[in-house]
C-alpha cells in the first residue's frame, strides 16, 4: 500500500512542481520579502520587524496560494482529463490515491517553503548580521506548515466534488473562518439567546480552529507557546486531518464516474 | 470460464429532475483469447459498458464478470489493461516517467519495470519521444503511449474504448499489427469503436449497440447477412 | 498593393500618437483644474475603526500592524499634525493589533500632544503600560509631555512613577520625579525624594545634582520664610522677590535659584516655581 501511495505521491509532486503558478507564488512571495527592505527603510528604523513580519507572512501566503491555485485543481484536471479513470482501474484504492495527493503536494509546499525560508534568512542575515531568534522563526513557519497540510485535506475534499473555482472559494472561506476563532468567541459570550449560543458553539468546534497554528505574531517577542499547547496543537491537527481524510474517502467512493 | 460476462445489464443515470438509461438489459459474452469489437454510434452506451467492466461504475441492475469475478476486485484490476478515450495523461510528465509511475501502482520491481517501459516503447514507437513531455505530444503518440500503459502489467483481458481514434492510415496499421500479435498471444481484448473498417480486420465477433441496446451480436458476415 | 499598406500602417500608427496626445493632454488639462481644489479636503476621509480592522486581520495582526504602522509614517507628513487628522486612529489600529509593538505608543506619546490631544496619547500610553510592563519609557515621555505641554503636574508624576517602577529605568528618572514634586508646590516632598536620592545613588553626577537641588529648595525655603516675614512687618506679601531685596531683608537672591521664576501666590504668600 506504501509503495502506491509513494507513487502517486510523487507523480502528485512531479506535476505540481511543474505547474507555472509555483513560480508565480514564488515570485510574489520574494517580492514582499524584498518590499519589506523598502519599506523598512521608512518605518522609523522599526526595519528588523518589519522584514521578520513580511517575511513570516510572505511565507505563509506561499503555502495558502499554492494550495489554493494549485490543490483545486489537482482532482478537478484529473478527473477532467479522465486520468482519473485510468488510475481507479488500477489495483488502487481511492483512499490511497487521495493519501497520495495529500503527501505529495505537501512535499511540494515542504520544498517551496524551505527554499522561500532559505532566502528570508539570508537577507535577514545580512540585514542583523547574526542568527539570532531564527530558531524561533523556524518553528513559527513549522507550525504554519503544519496548519498548510490541513487545509491541502480540506482543498482536496472540496475538489473531490465541485468545480476548482467553486473549490477555491469553499476552501478560502475555511480558512478566513478557521482565523476569525476569536470573532466567533466573542458572539458566543455575547449571546443572551441560548439557543443562538448553542448552535455557535457547535461550529465553533466543527469548523477548523487554525490560530492556533498562528505564532508569527508571537515569536517576534520572544514568547513562544508552552510545549503542552505544541503537543495539544499537533494531537488537534492529526484528529482533524484524519476526521477530513475519511469524509474525503466518503464522498469519493459515492461519487459515480 | 468465459473471460468477460454481462448479463442483463441496466446503467441509469440519476439526475435531480430526470433520469437517463444509459445502458438497457444488455447481456454479452466473451471467451478467452476472444478479439470482440463493440460497434455502435457515438453516445451508445460504449464507453459506460467499458466504465463498468473496469470497476469504474456500478450497474443499476443486473451483472458483470470479468475472469470469474466482480471488475471492482483487486485481483481482477491486476490482470486487465484499461486504455480510456482520447485520454490526455499528465502534461508535464515524459512519456517515460509516465509509464514507470503506472508501473509503480502495480508494484512492478525496479529492473523489470525499466525492461517493461522500454520494451513498450519500443512496441508502440515512442522510444525515441520518451523524455518529451507529454503536452508536447501529437494526437497519434498520445493514443500509442495510452496503449502502452494498458499493457504494463501484462494484462490478460485488454479493455480499449476508441484505439484507434486519431490515427493516421499508418497508426492504424502498426496499432492494428499489435493488436493480432496481442491476440496470437491469446489476450482477450474487448473494444469499442464507431468505424466499423476499424472493426473488420481484427475481431472475431462483433456487437452493435445503440442508445444503450443490444442490437446484434455475432461474427462479422453473420451481422451483414441479417436484415434488421 | 503593398505600398498600400505600407501607407496604411504609416496612418495608424501616426493616428494613434495623435489619440495618445489628446488623452495626455485632456488629462493634464483635468488634473489643473482639480489641483486647486484638493487642497481644501483632506487627503484620507475614511480609517476603518481599529475594532473593524482586528476582526478582519485573520491572524496576520503583526503584519497588519506593520502595514499601517508605514502608513501612518507617511500620513504624519501629509497631515498627520492637523487638528482633525486622522493621526490617533492609525496609532490605536497600530496599537490594537500588535499591543506589544513599543515604537507607536512611544511615537504617539510625541506626536498627539503636540496637536493638542494628550488625552488621546493617554488612552494610548495606558494601553501599552498595560502590555509591556517592562517598558519605562512609554510611561516617561507620557510623564514629560505632561509637563510641557498641560503643566499637569499631578498626571506627569503619576506617570514618571510608573516609569520609576519599572526596571532598567535610568537614573535620572528619580531626579525629574523631584524636580516635578518641587515645582508641583511640595518643596518638602521634593527635598526628602532628592534627598533620598543623594544617599541612594551610585551615579557621582547625579549625587551632586541631588546636593545641588537639596540646596536650591532649603534656599527657596528661606526665601519662602522671608516672604512670611515680609507679610508680618508690611502687613501684605510682597509682589516679587525683588521686594524683598528692596525691603532690606535680604541682600540678594542666592545664585543657584536666580533662574528661577517665582510666583508670589498674595493670598497664601505661597511661592510658585514657574
Amino acid at each position: 500500500m506504501f509503495n502506491r501511495v509513494l507513487a502517486i505521491a510523487l507523480n502528485t509532486f512531479r506535476e505540481s512542481i511543474r505547474d507555472r503558478i509555483l513560480f508565480v507564488v514564488a515570485v510574489f512571495a520574494l517580492f514582499i520579502i524584498g518590499s519589506s527592505l523598502f519599506l523598512g527603510s521608512i518605518s522609523l528604523d522599526q526595519d528588523i520587524k518589519i522584514i521578520k513580519d513580511f517575511g513570516l507572512t510572505a511565507i505563509f501566503l506561499l503555502q495558502i496560494f499554492i494550495i489554493i491555485f494549485v490543490g483545486a485543481n489537482l482532482i478537478y484536471k484529473e478527473v477532467e482529463r479522465k486520468t482519473f479513470f485510468l488510475i481507479l482501474s488500477k489495483p488502487i484504492k481511492k483512499s490511497e490515491v487521495i493519501m497520495g495527493k495529500w503527501l505529495g503536494l505537501s512535499l511540494t509546499i515542504f520544498l517551496m517553503t524551505a527554499l522561500t525560508s532559505l532566502m528570508f534568512f539570508g537577507v535577514l542575515f545580512i540585514k542583523i548580521g547574526t542568527l539570532n531568534g531564527i530558531p524561533y522563526l523556524i518553528l513559527a513557519i513549522l507550525l504554519g506548515f503544519i496548519e498548510a497540510t490541513l487545509i491541502i485535506m480540506i482543498s482536496i475534499l472540496f475538489s473531490g466534488f465541485t468545480s476548482p473555482i467553486l473549490s477555491s472559494v469553499y476552501t478560502v472561506s475555511l480558512f478566513l473562518i478557521g482565523h476569525s476563532s476569536s470573532v466567533v468567541l466573542g458572539i458566543i459570550d455575547r449571546q443572551d439567546n441560548v439557543i443562538i449560543k448553542y448552535i455557535f458553539s457547535v461550529l465553533y468546534y466543527i469548523f477548523p480552529n487554525l490560530e492556533k497554528f498562528n505564532i508569527r505574531n508571537d515569536v517576534l517577542y520572544n514568547s513562544i507557546p508552552v510545549f503542552q499547547t505544541l503537543a495539544l496543537t499537533v494531537v488537534y491537527a492529526l484528529a482533524y486531518g484524519a476526521a477530513l481524510f475519511l469524509i474525503a474517502k466518503f464522498i469519493f467512493d459515492r461519487r459515480e464516474y | 470460464m468465459s473471460a468477460i460476462e454481462i448479463k442483463e445489464v441496466v446503467k441509469t443515470y440519476f439526475n435531480r429532475r430526470d433520469s437517463s438509461t444509459v445502458v438497457d438489459k444488455l447481456s454479452i459474452g466473451v471467451e478467452r483469447g476472444e478479439v470482440f469489437g463493440f460497434l455502435g454510434p457515438n453516445g451508445a452506451g460504449k464507453t459506460t459498458t467499458m466504465k463498468m467492466l473496469v470497476g469504474l461504475t456500478r450497474p443499476t441492475s443486473g451483472a458483470l464478470k470479468v475472469l470469474g469475478e466482480k471488475p471492482d476486485a483487486p485481483e481482477v484490476k491486476k490482470k486487465i489493461g484499461f486504455m480510456p478515450e482520447s485520454s490526455s495523461f499528465y502534461l508535464y510528465l515524459s512519456g517515460k516517467e509516465f509509464l514507470s509511475f503506472i508501473a509503480d501502482i502495480f508494484g512492478l520491481s525496479k529492473d523489470k519495470k525499466e525492461e517493461k517501459i522500454n520494451k513498450l516503447l519500443h512496441e508502440v514507437n515512442l522510444y525515441e519521444a520518451r523524455d518529451v513531455q507529454i503536452r508536447k505530444y501529437s494526437k497519434g503518440m498520445g493514443q500509442r503511449l495510452g496503449l502502452a500503459q494498458a499493457l504494463i502489467n501484462d494484462p490478460e483481458v485488454l479493455f480499449l474504448d476508441e484505439p484507434l481514434d486519431g490515427l493516421d492510415p499508418m497508426g492504424r496499421a502498426e496499432a492494428k499489427e499489435l493488436l493480432i500479435k496481442l491476440k496470437k498471444a491469446e489476450k482477450t481484448i474487448f473494444f469499442n469503436s464507431h468505424i466499423l473498417s476499424d472493426v473488420e480486420d481484427i475481431c472475431d465477433r462483433v456487437g452493435i449497440i445503440d442508445k444503450g441496446h443490444l442490437i446484434a451480436v455475432g461474427t462479422e458476415q453473420l451481422i451483414c447477412l441479417t436484415e434488421f | 498593393m503593398r505600398i498600400f499598406f505600407r501607407l496604411s500602417s504609416v496612418f495608424q500608427i501616426t493616428a494613434l500618437a495623435v489619440l495618445f496626445l489628446v488623452v495626455f493632454w485632456s488629462q493634464t488639462g483635468y488634473n489643473h483644474f482639480f489641483k486647486d481644489r484638493r487642497l481644501h479636503y483632506p487627503a484620507q476621509v475614511f480609517l476603518a475603526p481599529a475594532t473593524l480592522v482586528e476582526s478582519s486581520s485573520f491572524g496576520f495582526r503583526n503584519f497588519l500592524a506593520d502595514v499601517f504602522w508605514i502608513q501612518s509614517v507617511q500620513y504624519l507628513i501629509i497631515e498627520g499634525l492637523l487638528k482633525n487628522s486622522f493621526m490617533f486612529q492609525y496609532l490605536d489600529i497600530v496599537t490594537t493589533l500588535d499591543p506589544r509593538f513599543e515604537y507607536p505608543y512611544l511615537f504617539a506619546n510625541l506626536i498627539l500632544p503636540r496637536k493638542g490631544s494628550i488625552d488621546e496619547a493617554r488612552f494610548l500610553t495606558d494601553r501599552g503600560i498595560e502590555a509591556i510592563p517592562s517598558s519605562w519609557q512609554i510611561p516617561f515621555y507620557l510623564g514629560v509631555q505632561y509637563k510641557v505641554f498641560s503643566k499637569d503636574y499631578e498626571q506627569a508624576l503619576k506617570y514618571m512613577n510608573i516609569a520609576a517602577s519599572k526596571p532598567g529605568k535610568p537614573d535620572y528618572v528619580d531626579s525629574l520625579i523631584a524636580s516635578y514634586t518641587l515645582r508641583s508646590g511640595d518643596q518638602t516632598s521634593a527635598r526628602e525624594l532628592f534627598d533620598a536620592i543623594y544617599k541612594t545613588t551610585t551615579n557621582e553626577f547625579i549625587k551632586q545634582s541631588a546636593k545641588a537641588w537639596i540646596q536650591e529648595i532649603d534656599h527657596i525655603g528661606l526665601i519662602q520664610s522671608l516672604v512670611f516675614g515680609y507679610k508680618r512687618l508690611y502687613g501684605v506679601y510682597p509682589q516679587t522677590i525683588d521686594d524683598l531685596i528692596t525691603r532690606k531683608l535680604i541682600g540678594k537672591i542666592p545664585d543657584d535659584i536666580k533662574s528661577f521664576r517665582f510666583i508670589i501666590n498674595q493670598e497664601t504668600g505661597m511661592l510658585i516655581i514657574e
